[in-house]
Formats: C-alpha cells, structure tokens, sequence
C-alpha cells in the first residue's frame, strides 16, 4: 500500500522539487491561514479514520476468534473422532506409528459430555462440561512444544480430577475440594488435583462456546461411568488429536494435505476427520471480514458527507482566490499547471489528514471495541466473544491509503474542474453565467449513461443483483436529462427527474425484496446516496421559493433575509453542504427506525417462535433430563423433546461446511403448536410443513440467517427448494435435506429443524433429545423450579419470551453502537459547516463591512450568519430524516419481516438527533458569527480597498 | 458655524502594528456645512480615507471628537453609531462593495430597511432612486450583472435612497473610465445642487475641482482647506 502512496504522490513531489512557482503557491497557500488550515484536515481526516477504524474492528473480531484457536486448540490442528469407546483402541493403534512428515504428534483422548457440582450445600452448578481422558505425559509432549499444551502435573488417578481455570472459577473449587460430575444417569465424586489454564490441549473444547468447562479424569473412568449408567445420554466419543508441523496458524497451512491422508487410514473405520483449526482460523477470517464490511459500508455515509466537504472548501477557495488565479493564468500559467498547484496544495492536506486520520482511526476502532466488549460478553456462551483489541499494521496502512487516496482524488478532479474559468471574469470576480442550454459533450455524454442504465437495469431485474438493480433506472433518469434540458425548459425536467430518481430510490429495496435479490448492507448504502443525490437536486432546485417562503415566515427580518441570501445564490455550495447533512441524519435516522420497527416485533415473534409452547429447556447431552418423565408432571401441558447437535453443513454448490446445530423434533412438536414459517412453501398450513418434515428424512425447514457468517441484513443462503449437505462431525454420516420451508429468525440457536427419523438415520446412537420445547402454566415459576431440581442433568429452563427478549435487547445494542458509529458523520456535518462559516466571514470580511458601514448592527451580522448556518442545517436534517422515514415506511409494505412488521417511529431518537445536529451546528457557527460581528467596518473596507 | 453639519475637533488615529505606532490623523480640525461639498485630496498615505472613516463613525478615533448636528458621534455606543449611520449617512465607495447576492434594488433598499421603512415602501423607494440614477431598467440584476459605471451608480442610489444628511465618497470615479465618470460627478453635482452635504475623497484633481471647497491633506494634517475657485 506505501508504494501506491509513493506512487500517487510522485507528480506532486515532482512539482515541489522542480517547479518552484507552483511549490511557492501551494505551499505559502496552505500554510498562509494555520488555523483553517487545521480544519481542512480536520474535515477530511475522519474519511482515513472511518476507514482505518473499520478495519481495526475487524481485526479485533478475528484475532479475538482466533484467539480461541489458540485457548481452545493451540497444538491441535485436525480431530479424528468416532462415537463410542469402542473405536478408541482401533483409532489409537492407526494412528499411533503415523509417519506423516507434515504431522508433528498425535494424541488419543476420550470425550464425554457432563453436568458438573460441587459437593455439600449451596450447591454450584455447571451443566455443560467435557469429561476428558488422556496421558498427560503424551499430552505434553505434542505438537512438540508442551507451554503451549497447557497441561502439567501427572494423569489424574482414579478419583481424582484436573480441571481447567474456567470450571473452577464457575464452580467456586480450589485444588483439594471435590466436584461431583454426572453422566449417563450417575455420578462419581472427584478431587480436585490440579488447575489447568484454558489453553492448548488442556483448553481443547469442540463446542461453539468461548469458555472450557474441562475436567481431565484418569483413564478408565469414563468406560465406568457409561457402563454403570442407566440413563440415556450421547455416547462418549474416541478422538485422536493431531497436531500438524508448525505453529498454532502455522500447522493449521498442512490441513489440507494431512486430512485426506488421515482419511485414507481410517478406510473401514467409522469415523470422521475434522480439520478443526483451519475452520476455525477461516471462521475468525470471515467474521473479521464481515464486520470490517458492515462498518465500512456504513462509514461510507460519513465518506462521503467528507468529500462533500472537502469539495465545498476547495470550491470556496477556489471563489475566495478567484481573481489572483485568474491573474496567474493571465500571465501566462497554464490549466495544467494551476491544477498542479492546487492539486499539490490539496495533497498536502491529503498527506497530513490521512496521517493524522490513522491515528483517529486507532482510536475509534478502541472505542467502538470497547463498547462492542460488552455486548459480545454477554448473552448466552455460544455467542459471547471476549473481544481482544487488536490491530494488523497492514490494515492501518490500508486505511491510511484509502483516505489519502479519497481526498487526493476528490481534490485532483476539483482541481480540474475548478481550473476551467473565464480568465476575464475571474479577474473581475464576476460569476460565470449559468449555461442555457447543456453541451453537446454532456448530451452525448448523458444518452452513453442512459444507454449503461438500461443494460443495468435491465440486468438487475433480471438476476435481481441489487447494484445494477438500484443504479440502473437513476442512470437512465440521469442520462436523459442533458437531451432533455436542450429541448425543453431546464427547471421542469430537473425536477422532473430528481423526483423520478427520488421514488425509485424510495421503493428500490421492496422491488428488490420482491425480486427475491440477495439483501446486503450495501444496498442500502447505495439506495441513501440515490436518495439523498436526488433530494439534495430537487431541493436546489426550488431553493429559491423555499428561501422565499422562509423570509415570509420571518416577516422580512433583514439578518434572516441576508442570513438566506448567500445559501439561495450560492446553490452549488449550499447543495453540497445540503447533502452533507442530509446523509448523516438520513442513515442515522434510517438505522434508528429499522432498530425500532424490529423491537417493537418482540412480542409478536416471541410468539411466532414459541409456537404453542412457553419454556426452552436445556440439560446436559451426557446426562440429559427424561423428558418423557417431565411430560407427566403437574402443571406440564406438553413436551416436545428435541435432538440439537452441532453439525457441519455445506449447502449445493459451496466447497466448505459451516459449523451449525440442527435440531430434530417429533410428533410431540407438531401437536403442540409448531412456530409460524415465514416462508410455508408449497404446504397450505404451517402445521403441514412440520409435518412433512416429519414424514419426509430429506426435508428441512431453515430460517433466513442459516449458515449466515456476517452481520447485517440475512444472507438467504439456501431458499426454498435448494438442497444442503448435514455431515455429523464425530462419525462422518452425511445426509442431503431440501429446504421445504422458512422459519422464523432462529434466535434460541436451534438452527436447521429436521425430522427424528433423520435424525437418527444421521446422529446414531447420539441421537439423544438434550431439549425441549415445554407448554406449562406459569413459565417463570416452572423454570425456576425446574433448575433447581435438575443440576444433576445440567438442567437449564428459559422462558422464551425472556430468549427472545434478551436476543433483541442484544441486538438492539448492536444497533446503538452502529448509530454511535453514524453519529460520527455527524462530526464532520458539524466541523464542516464550521469550516464553512470560517471561510465564509474570510470570504464576505468586506461585505460586512459595507453592511456595517450602511448600519447594519453588529447583532444583524451575528444573526445573518447564523441563520444562514441554521438553514442549511436544518433543511439537510429535514430532507434526510423526511427521506429515512418514508424509506423506513416503504419496508413495511413487503412481507421480508414478517406480516407483523409495523411502521414505528423512536421520535425520542429523533428528537435527540435534530436538536442535537442543530444545537452542534449552532455551536460550531457561534464562533464565526462573532467573528464576523467583530469586524470593523473601516479595517475591513481598508482592507478590501 | 449655525448651519455647521459636521464639526471635527483635534481628531487623532494612530495605526499600531506590533511595537510601531504611526500617526494617521493628526489633530485634525474642519467643518461642514449643510449643501456644501468638500472634497479631500492629497498623495497616498496622507490620511485621506482615514479621515473619512474616523469622521463618519466607521473607525474609532485616539484623541479629538467628530460632532454630526452637534452629536459626538465618537461619545455613542457601537450601536448607537450604526444606527445614526443608517439614518443620517450615505456611503459611495471606489470598489463599489454591493452585496453580490443582492439585485440592484435589494442593494438599494438596504439602507431604508435598516432605518425601518416599511418594506414595500423601501422597495418603492428604491426603485425610484435606481430610476433616477437612470438603472431603472436594471432593478433586478445582480451587481455581477452591471458594468462598472452601472455598479457605481447603484452605489449612488443606495447611498442616496435614505435621504442621508451626509454622503462620504471614497474614490467614487477611481475605477471607471473618464466617460462614466463624468457620468457619474455630473449625477453627484445634481445631487449637491439640490442640497445633498457631499464629503468626497479623491486624488482627481477634476473630482476635487467640482466641490466648493477643497481639503488638502499631508502627513496627517490638513494643510489648506480653501474653497475652489469656480471658472466662470
């Protein structure tokens, strides 16, 4: 990325070195005024920090998921897993003498699936916990560095127990104190012997949660234990654990070449391989990579509102130097090199404000991490992420890169367009008469775009790709225009066209709903901008009667009538500004009714998800509750027992599995009230859906979210009809399923609902129900009653309504901190119209001197300037707000959300951004306005003449 | 000194830029009278402007007084200055200095609404003294729109639209060329000879010829003040 800077910068390092006219005027003219100079990399320095900020939250994301490829795996790259002891010693025996010059160990280990106490009262419970078994002198030994192991001390002897960090810390146990651990329908009292650190193999957890509930039993106990139960429970599971040549990422390089040739020596052998840290390592990458997206293409808003800026500061200097540039080129300096040296001025602001963004950038990635850090550490474990600020240099170089090479671009293309005045007028600082009619370049121009247009468009709505979808029909608008304008009366057509482009970009996504597109947070990134460009038009356009009618209002006020004076003649300047604000308030406002309109579901999908039932409950795969017992007990309606297993499914066409649970029910599920289906496919009644499954071992009914790894709007990656590979990842079975309908949001991490008989057909002897959906009267009661009495079996009870409650106020967080990271446009809304209101006091110091000399009182001038701030302000609040709401209300009229989906306005959220954008904008205003009532009429009339 | 309009009494400024001080004024002391048209003249940096400015109430003055109908316009707070400006001033200046996102007539009518003339009276007003420096036809064009004779002849009529008790003239034909200046001093001789109070500042010797009497200024002081013999 340096060498593209390099690159970049060489034409302006060349006119700095040899062309010393031009250096003398883009460098005395940059540091002529320090102060606004400051503030030109101030206003464009946040593009370079939005930039770098977003990558260093998704390096954050994916160094604290990598992180648990270190804690959970360290040495292990690849797991060789069969269900049952059985295969243990058949494993042991392939792998033991493997000669593999990419593998650097292999471990045997034994892993069972418990509920976990301490001993005596208060009892302290912890209901999910891996019982372990392994030599502890082999378990060092691998992968050939044992501090990475995080093993010590000798293989626990019967009754004894090590256990890791985070058990002991749940459960509140020292070394010396006992813990009770319960499987298959028994128990055994250990002690506790040793402590171990999460990490390594002592750390080796394969479940989606971040913490290691651990306890390492000596050899043997498990066999004990599963032979002595009578209780159902998932069956142990033999594993070899294999460590690839390398380090913890590097091993994890071999994956690709170790697994086949482990596969080809379990050949007969039931059993799966896993290469478990290169998933997770692609994982980490991919979440990173996700987040990094979403908070980019919402940055994006705030990129732009930055090169708005930067362009209206280039264009009021442009204006403000207007005659001494019209006197250089008359003297003879070229286009070229006037744009050279302003271009050359614009690079240094360029160079510094992406220097100094990087370092804002850092900073804000942090805060955004570390309010993030809480919302990723609570909700249940599958989900919490301890998140651990990180940052790649080469993320920080590329978001340098980005911002510097916005700005330079922004204000290379100003240069030149700045560059192509009337040498007579400039000198005379006479504007440049508006064109009657556009060239004939710009006609032609304009119907090559039209022509584009209508290829995108006619490709989006074809394959109902958003991009060309949303920008084809505004490039069609867009392209006719110049052909237009030559023939007919400009204002009719402009408006005609920006209204045109206006409603499209009002109802852009319904149709794309509707055209079944694939929905990505750029969408809706393109659809602001169109919405936003084409407001922004329509509103310039009428800026005069709306002027007009706002000094009606103000019954002639002369401060309100000067104060709207230079916003309605200088309509290029105000419409940047304009626009500015509009697309900072539009996505904040946008997000902030989405945020809403999806909350105020809670209750409606709660329902939707529960179905007829009114308690999730959970326990222990190894120890689960008896629900066929729980069925019977009074003040139970139903149960409808469930099979949940973390399964690896690869959906048609795709290379790799994602990890994901499915969920098996019966008969039981469907009597009781099945969840409503978004989507019910081809069968009449929800019910037949279910039921279908039911009947039917290839079906399976998903949500919109399935196998979706990023955030933001759902990734549909299979729809109705389409086909999906489950692989079991202890034994390997494989089963393909057509999706046969769309569930709702699947916020109690069910995942995939298949049918039993699948379920067992796949999953085997594991395929015990640990879950259940249970209708009782009084759900809170129930659950509290029902933890109480099940710690044996890991038992965890839920209302659902409080799940959901709690998925949505997470969610809900998220959107909070998404709009704190919008509300960051704001900053450059606000110290832009700063800087604007500096240069424009600079600009009209004569003016005001006139108007003061002809009695005009220092408060007028005050006033005039504010006002004139105000307006702008308030005009970009009320265009984007107005815009977000009706955009917001065009969601409701598709069903993507659910027929429920209403139309809701936080008007307290919108309270607070109106009057928070404007009492900032007032604030930033104040001090040019008193500025400009300081001026003294004599010193500036001295001045000018 | 019954009809004196405007009295400046020992009137001092002094100019500081860092640790140096210079003397633009010193204790200058003239009159005006009612009708009369005094012209100023004398090299660069002779404190013509200066004077113009301090004795209007545009600047703040070291030392001496300026009395406008026996006001000492120097003893009134800012604001009280500013809107004796509105009511008993006009201004022409060299550069013009219209408001470039005004027309012409909003240009004009700015003086009136600042004295709190009703809005459609000023604009009445004002387009008849546009019509009487012969713009009338030009009420709606922005200054940007006029040639220079036309822009200065807007300052004229907004200078003259609040019926001013004094006008001060900075190089009012500095930048136009002799035919449209000529112009322009034969609309202000118009002026003067119905009773407008004229206080110009010039280096044409032409422009200085046409007052009745004529200031010349050196170093900060008034070194004759002598009325202009007329050529019969």
């Amino acid at each position: 990325m340096v060498p593209v800077v390099v690159l970049c910068s060489l034409p302006f390092l060349a006119i700095l070195a040899f062309r010393p006219v031009l250096r003398r005027l883009a460098v005395r003219n940059a540091v002529r005024r320090p102060r606004e100079s400051l503030l030109v990399v101030l206003g464009s320095l946040l593009g370079t920090a939005i930039m770098t900020g977003s990558f260093v939250v998704g390096d954050t994301f994916d160094a604290s998921i990598r992180a648990g490829a270190y804690e959970q795996l360290g040495p292990v790259d690849v797991i060789v897993s069969a269900s049952g002891l059985d295969a243990a010693a058949d494993l042991d025996e392939r792998f033991r003498d493997l000669d593999d010059p990419e593998v650097d160990g292999v471990l045997p280990m034994t892993l069972a699936r418990a509920a976990s106490a301490t001993v005596g009262e208060p009892r302290r419970a912890e209901p999910q916990v891996q019982l372990l078994e392994t030599d502890f002198g082999r378990a060092r030994d691998f992968g050939g560095d044992a501090s990475a192991t995080g093993i010590s001390g000798a293989t626990p002897a019967p009754g004894e127990a090590a256990v890791t960090d985070d058990l002991a810390r749940a459960l509140g146990v020292r070394v010396g104190d006992e813990i009770e651990v319960f499987a298959y329908g028994t128990s055994s009292v250990l002690r506790v012997t040793g402590v171990l650190p999460r990490l390594g193999v002592a750390g080796f957890w394969r479940g989606p949660e971040s913490t290691s509930n651990n306890v390492f039993v000596a050899p043997g106990t498990i066999a004990r234990l599963a032979g002595d139960g009578e209780g159902a429970g998932e069956p142990p599971q033999s594993l070899v654990l294999v460590s690839n040549r390398g380090d913890v990422e590097g091993g994890a390089e071999a994956t690709d070449t170790v697994v086949p040739a482990l596969e080809r020596r379990l050949a007969g052998v039931e059993a799966n391989v896993d290469g478990i840290k290169q998933r997770v390592l692609d994982n980490a990458e991919a979440a990173g990579e996700s987040l990094t997206q979403l908070y980019t293409a919402l940055g994006t808003f705030a990129v732009f509102a930055g090169i708005l800026l930067l362009v209206n500061i280039f264009f009021m200097l442009a204006d403000e130097r207007k005659s001494e540039l019209g006197m250089l080129r008359a003297v003879g300096l070229r286009r070229r090199a006037l744009v050279g040296a302003f271009a050359t001025e614009g690079w240094c602001y360029a160079l510094v404000s992406s220097v100094v963004g990087t370092f804002v950038g850092l900073g804000l990635g942090r805060l955004i991490m570390a309010a993030a850090g809480r919302i990723f550490s609570s909700g249940p474990d599958e989900f919490r992420l301890t998140l651990r600020w990180d940052f790649e240099w080469s993320s920080v170089v590329l978001g340098m890169t980005i911002g510097f090479l916005i700005a330079l671009v922004t204000v290379v293309v100003t240069s030149f367009w700045l560059s192509r005045f009337n040498i007579i007028q400039a000198i005379r600082d006479i504007d440049e008469p508006p064109r009657r009619r556009p060239r004939r370049r710009a006609f032609y121009g304009g119907l090559a775009l039209a022509v584009i247009g209508l290829l995108m468009s006619g490709a989006g709505f074809g394959s109902g790709a958003f991009a060309p979808l949303v920008l084809g029909p505004p490039f069609v608008l867009l392209g006719i225009g110049p052909a237009l304008a030559r023939n007919l009366p400009r204002s009719p057509v402009v408006t005609a066209l920006a209204a045109g482009t206006l409603l499209w970009g009002v109802i852009c996504v319904p149709v794309a709903i509707a055209l079944d597109a694939q929905l990505d947070v750029f969408i809706f990134v393109l659809q602001g901008l169109v919405l936003v460009a084409s407001a922004v038009v329509l509103v310039a356009q009428h800026q005069s009667a709306i002027g007009h009618l706002v000094g009606r209002l103000a019954q002639g006020s002369l401060a309100v009538r000067l104060g709207l004076a230079y916003p309605l003649a200088r309509r290029f300047r105000t419409s940047m500004t304009l626009g500015m604000f509009a697309l900072v308030v539009f996505i904040l406002v946008y997000v902030s009714v989405l945020s809403a309109m999806f909350n105020a579901q809670t209750d409606e999908f709660a329902a939707e998800v529960s179905g007829g039932f009114d308690v999730l409950v959970d326990s222990s795969p190894g120890n689960p509750v008896d629900f066929g017992q729980l069925a019977g007990e009074p003040g139970v309606r139903a149960v409808a027992p469930f099979v949940t297993r973390a399964t690896e499914v690869t959906p048609d066409g795709a290379d790799e599995p994602t990890f994901w649970p499915m969920t098996a029910f019966d008969e039981a599920f469907v009597e009781g009230g099945v969840p409503t289906l978004e989507d019910r496919g081809a069968y009449a009644t929800d019910a037949d859906a279910y039921r279908a499954v039911l009947d039917d071992p290839g079906l399976a009914i998903v949500d919109d979210f399935f196998l979706s790894r990023g955030a933001g709007p759902p990734e549909e990656v299979v729809d109705v009809g389409e086909s999906f590979t489950v692989r079991d990842p202890v034994s390997g079975a494989e089963r393909t399923f057509t999706v046969a309908a769309i569930g709702p949001g699947d916020v109690l991490g069910s995942g995939g609902f298949i049918g039993i008989g699948a379920a067992r057909e796949l999953f085997g002897d594991a395929a015990v129900p640990t879950r259940a959906y249970v209708a009782v009267d009084d759900p809170d009661a129930f659950a509290r009653e029902f933890q109480a009495r099940t710690i044996e079996n890991g038992g965890k009870a839920d209302p659902i309504v409080d799940l959901v409650d709690e998925a949505f106020a997470q969610q809900n967080q998220f959107f909070v901190l998404m709009r704190g990271y919008l509300a960051l446009g704001l900053v450059i809304g606000v110290a832009g119209i700063g800087v604007i209101m500096v240069r424009a006091v600079r600009e009209r110091r004569r003016q005001v001197g006139v108007l003061r000399a002809l009695g005009f009182e220092a408060k007028a001038v005050r006033s005039s300037f504010v006002v004139e701030s105000m307006f702008v302000a308030i005009e970009g609040v009320l265009v984007g707000m107005v815009l977000a709401l009706v955009t917001a209300y065009s969601m409701t009229l598709t069903d993507q959300f659910g027929e429920g989906f209403g139309f809701v306005v936080p008007w307290g959220t919108i309270v607070l951004v109106v009057v928070g954008t404007i009492l900032f904008t007032l604030l930033a205003t104040a001090s040019p306005a008193r500025a400009a009532a300081r001026i003294r009429p004599a010193v500036a009339l001295r001045i000018a003449d | 000194m019954d009809d004196a309009l405007l009295v400046a009494e020992g009137v001092r400024k002094v100019y500081r830029t860092g640790a140096e001080e210079v003397e633009a004024l010193r204790a200058v002391d003239f009159t005006v009278h009612e009708g009369e048209w005094v012209s100023v003249m004398g090299p660069s940096g002779s404190g013509k402007t200066t004077l113009l400015n301090c004795c209007s109430g545009l600047d703040d003055i070291d030392g001496g007084r300026v009395l406008l109908d026996g006001v000492d316009l120097h003893g009134l707070s800012d604001g009280q200055r500013t809107r004796n400006r509105a009511s008993a001033m006009g201004f022409i200046f060299q550069a013009y200095n219209l408001i470039p996102v005004f027309s012409a007539v909003e240009n004009v009518e700015l003086p009136l609404l600042l004295a709190g003339v009703d809005a459609k009276e000023a604009r009445r007003r004002a387009a008849e003294t546009l019509e009487r420096v012969g713009l009338g036809h030009r009420l709606r064009h922005r200054p940007t729109e006029l040639s220079g004779g036309e822009q200065q002849r807007v300052t004229v009529a907004r200078a003259l639209a609040g019926k001013p008790r004094v006008v001060w003239a900075d190089e009012p034909t500095g930048a136009l060329d002799s035919e449209t200046a000529s112009t322009v001093m034969e609309l202000l001789r118009d002026l003067n000879r119905e009773g407008l109070t004229l206080i110009v500042v010039t280096h044409d010797e032409g422009v200085g010829a046409s007052a009745h009497r004529l200031i010349r200024m050196r170093d900060g002081r008034i070194v004759s003040d002598e009325p202009v013999a007329k050529a019969s």
